[in-house]
């Protein structure tokens, strides 16, 4: 009886919810744009100096993914340091979806506390908040392990701020001798380290998909031959030395070969090696140069720069327990130089250099719609590389004769050059997301 | 466990506590009303502002209500032709009674003069007399039916009228429900569109709709993803869209407010 | 009538165990009525409002920038941090100019005192001119009939 009176009311609720359809809007545009994020500079509890600022650091990195644009200081008109102080509808009127605020509590033992938390504004609630110790040495990673949060809450997607970066410096010691070096620094270009320094020149650095070792060319015997190097240990090792050119190593997704360009038969090819076995595949036949081999995802082909069309263009071979499938397939099409690509992890995008009106700059093919994007409005951009989420782009340009390192966002929005006290920057490569250290 | 038995042994507690509960929902629904936080700080302090009125408009409208005034004249002009026609149908019916009439009386003389002599034929006179008075009845009540027929008549098409004008003014009333419905649809359109921020980068064809609760002063009470792009920075693009477009315009009549505009959905589609 | 006996010593042993169902019931209705009422309680500054009537002004921003002129001519602000405080006048631009970058077109209402100097509301609002705000709203009090 009274089951039946529960139903007959639930049905009656459940009419009179249907009984009008209900209205809906479609909205089909609005403005293209990145997210309006405010980050309250971080309340310093306690005594001693204050180290490098953690709002700074964090709105930089979020500003170089191109998917926000952080609050100017001067429109940070409040200024909370927890989630209890905010007033939403001073964030309201400023028109600002996120909100990031926090405070730094000194430790007795040179540490520090972070609190931190992410707010959405309109909806007057948070979205993350987290407290983290974090050394005085190890303050800046702690800001990009913060933006790494805020990215994944805010996009669903990992952010890539919390990793590394290697490249090759150019330096001039006393005797203004020429020193090559091999460095790993944060992302955003900070607490560079130097690895290894050459009086010979340095070229094209590989990470490990583990993040522990690196893949390069030193011209220490007078000539490109192959060196694999640990990074914490520094220990390194010749990995691959035939007679002519050992080039542009990058390491296999499985961590277990080596794609690289050999001329030991006669001119440029693209070779595969088992790193255990040292078994060489070939891979490229032609007469043409076929160089820069990058893998794509999961190791089911490679991308390579060949001129046999004439001119320098990328190609793709696809391969199979990395024996390859049929011929070689050209991929690009936009004018007549195309080189070294970089694919980024889930296989959208590829990331070339690529030449207009005599100037080389960072494009980008998406591989499904054929759409081409050139990013970059330098004169001499060149060596493109994904972050491991596949949403930035780092690549050397020059900027007063120097190279320095930069940013690009994947949709070209933001760029953002990374600062580098001395020499002469090149041949950056962004780190996987694992480095264990 | 306990309350099912409570409730089985004693039924008048259930009595009571739907009787509790619903004083306490209308209870909550009175101070819902009243307690509009949005609306409160606004209540009694109102601001001044100046509205330009364009004057063509307005004699555009007078022009409408003039028309609209002679139309309904006309109708009325016409119901009035009608019945002064049926009128007249009347009225040839009775003069033709009071020619019947007149005959019959001549025909009295003729009797009375012809009485002394034809006494015999006297009852039979009577009873042509009593046939002409029956027929006359018989008349007189048909006439009286088709009267009563063409008062019929005339009422049903009165009722028709009506139930037209009705049905008419009830047409009326939809239509400019609906065009009130499409032009707030419009201007909640353009003002979310304006609101929503978002990259293409985020991914292609993606789609999603937000369920969005207004209060009636149009006020975003609730806006929640009821039907994921599986994208979620776009998600959270359309979902901010929403929130910042707060308060919605949305129309004044409370009923239609109610009806359509307190609960509705908006589906983000860049796509087209 | 034994049986009905039992039962009511049955439901007295039941009855002296605690129920927490009805708490819970009640302690939930108190919940909403408390966060139906919360938001009734605003803040602001006191301020005597001149009387007039007015036309109310369509509102289109879910809380409008008030800024207010209290009787001594002092300023305030309802965004921001200590908005009970009284504000420079550079202090207040600057605050209503950050609204106008990131809300362009966004009216600004004002609401004075009635004993305040008229050249103070005045001056206030050629100040918020100048910083972009092309909508100046006063807010007055409709009188008690």
């Amino acid at each position: 009886m009274l089951r039946k009176s529960i139903l007959i009311l639930f049905s009656w609720l459940l009419v009179n919810s249907l009984a009008h359809a209900i209205l809906t809007i479609e909205i089909t545009s609005g403005s293209e744009g990145a997210q309006p994020i405010a980050i309250v500079p971080f309340q310093w509890v306690g005594k001693g100096t204050r180290p490098a600022s953690l709002k700074n650091i964090i709105a930089a990195d979020l500003q170089r993914s191109g998917q926000f644009s952080p609050l100017p200081n001067k429109d940070l008109i409040s200024q909370p340091h927890q989630g209890t102080e905010v007033k939403y509808k001073t964030w309201r009127a400023l028109n600002v979806g996120y909100l990031v605020v926090g405070k730094i509590q000194v430790m007795a033992d040179d540490s520090y506390q972070i609190q931190f938390q992410l707010l959405d504004v309109f909806k007057g609630r948070q979205l993350a908040g987290y407290s983290i110790r974090s050394l005085n040495s190890g303050l800046r990673r702690t800001a990009h392990h913060i933006s790494d949060i805020i990215y994944k809450t805010i996009t669903g997607e990992e952010g890539a701020f919390n990793t590394h970066i290697s490249y090759i410096t150019v330096t001039k010691d006393k005797q203004n001798k020429k020193r090559y070096q091999l460095a790993i620094a944060d992302a955003d270009g900070y607490n560079e380290k130097i690895i290894y320094s050459s009086s010979q020149p340095l070229m094209s650095p590989s990470w490990s998909p583990d993040g522990t070792r690196l893949a390069y060319v030193s011209f220490l015997n007078g000539r490109p031959e192959i060196y694999v190097q640990n990074i914490f240990s520094a220990k390194k090792e010749k990995l691959v030395s035939f007679k002519g050119l050992n080039n542009a190593p990058r390491w296999s997704p499985d961590g277990k070969h080596l794609a690289l360009t050999l001329s030991k038969d006669g001119n440029p090819e693209i070779y595969i090696m088992n790193i255990n076995s040292r078994k060489l595949t070939r891979i490229t036949r032609s007469y043409a140069i076929d160089t820069e081999p990058e893998w794509l995802p999961g190791g089911k082909g490679l991308i390579f720069t060949s001129d046999r069309g004439g001119s320098p263009q990328l190609y793709e071979v696809k391969l199979n327990r990395n024996k390859p499938i049929g011929r070689a397939q050209r991929l690009t099409f936009e004018g007549n130089y195309n080189s070294r690509a970089s694919v980024s992890n889930d296989g959208r995008y590829i990331a070339m250099v690529h030449r207009t009106q005599g100037k080389f700059r960072i494009a980008v093919l998406e591989r499904e719609t054929k759409h081409f994007n050139v990013l970059t409005n330098g004169n001499l951009d060149e060596s493109p590389s994904f972050a491991p989420n596949g949403r930035m782009i780092i690549y050397a340009t020059e900027e007063k004769f120097r190279g320095i390192l930069s940013v690009v966002s994947v949709d070209g929005r933001a760029r953002q050059r990374l600062s580098f006290k001395q020499g002469d920057v090149r041949e950056p490569v962004w780190s996987p997301y694992k480095i264990n250290k | 466990m306990t309350i099912w038995q409570t409730i089985r042994n004693n039924p008048s507690v259930l009595a009571w506590a739907i009787i509790i509960h619903v004083l306490a929902f209308i209870a909550i629904g009175v101070s819902f009303k009243s307690s509009d936080p949005k609306i409160s700080t606004f209540k009694k302090e109102k601001v001044i502002e100046a509205i330009a009125v364009d004057e063509s408009k307005i004699q555009e409208e007078i022009n409408k209500l003039k028309k609209a005034d002679k139309r309904k004249k006309r109708d009325q002009k016409r119901l009035q032709d009608k019945a002064k026609k049926a009128k007249k149908d009347r009225k040839k019916e009775e003069r033709k009674l009071q020619a019947i009439k007149k005959k019959q009386k001549e025909q009295e003389v003729i009797n009375k003069k012809k009485s002394i002599k034809e006494n015999k034929r006297l009852a039979e006179i009577e009873r042509k007399q009593k046939e002409t008075q029956n027929e006359l009845n018989k008349l007189e009540k048909q006439q009286q039916e088709k009267k009563a027929l063409l008062e019929k008549e005339e009422k049903d098409r009165q009722e028709k009228i009506a139930e037209k004008k009705r049905a008419s003014e009830k047409r009326k009333r939809e239509e400019h429900e609906n065009a009130e419905i499409e032009k707030y649809r419009y201007l909640i359109n353009n003002k979310v569109s304006r609101n929503w921020i978002y990259l293409d980068s985020y991914g292609k064809g993606l789609v999603c709709i937000i369920e969005i609760r207004l209060l009636p002063s149009g006020d975003v009470l609730s806006a929640n993803v009821i039907q994921s792009s599986g994208n979620i920075a776009f998600d959270r693009s359309a979902e901010l869209a929403a929130m910042r477009a707060s308060p919605f315009p949305v129309p004044k009549s409370t009923d239609l407010f109610q009806r359509k505009f307190r609960k509705m959905n908006v589906k983000f589609n860049p796509t087209k | 009538m034994a049986a009905n006996n039992s039962s009511t010593r049955f439901r007295k042993r039941r009855m002296s165990e605690i129920n927490v169902v009805p708490y819970i019931d009640v302690m939930l209705v108190l919940l909403v009525i408390f966060m139906v009422t919360a938001p009734m309680l605003t803040e602001g500054v006191q301020v005597e409002l001149p009387q007039t009537f007015a036309k109310a002004m369509a509102k289109d921003q879910e809380e409008p920038v008030v800024v207010s002129v209290d009787a001594k001519g002092q300023y305030y602000i309802n965004i921001g941090d200590n908005t009970d405080k009284a504000l420079s006048v550079e202090k207040l631009i600057t605050r209503v100019a950050a609204v106008m970058r990131h809300r362009p077109g966004q009216g600004i209402y004002i609401k004075g005192d009635k004993s305040v100097n008229y050249g103070a509301v005045v001056s206030i609002m050629a100040q918020l001119q100048k910083a972009g705000v092309a909508r100046v709203g006063l807010i007055t009090q409709t009188p008690d009939s």
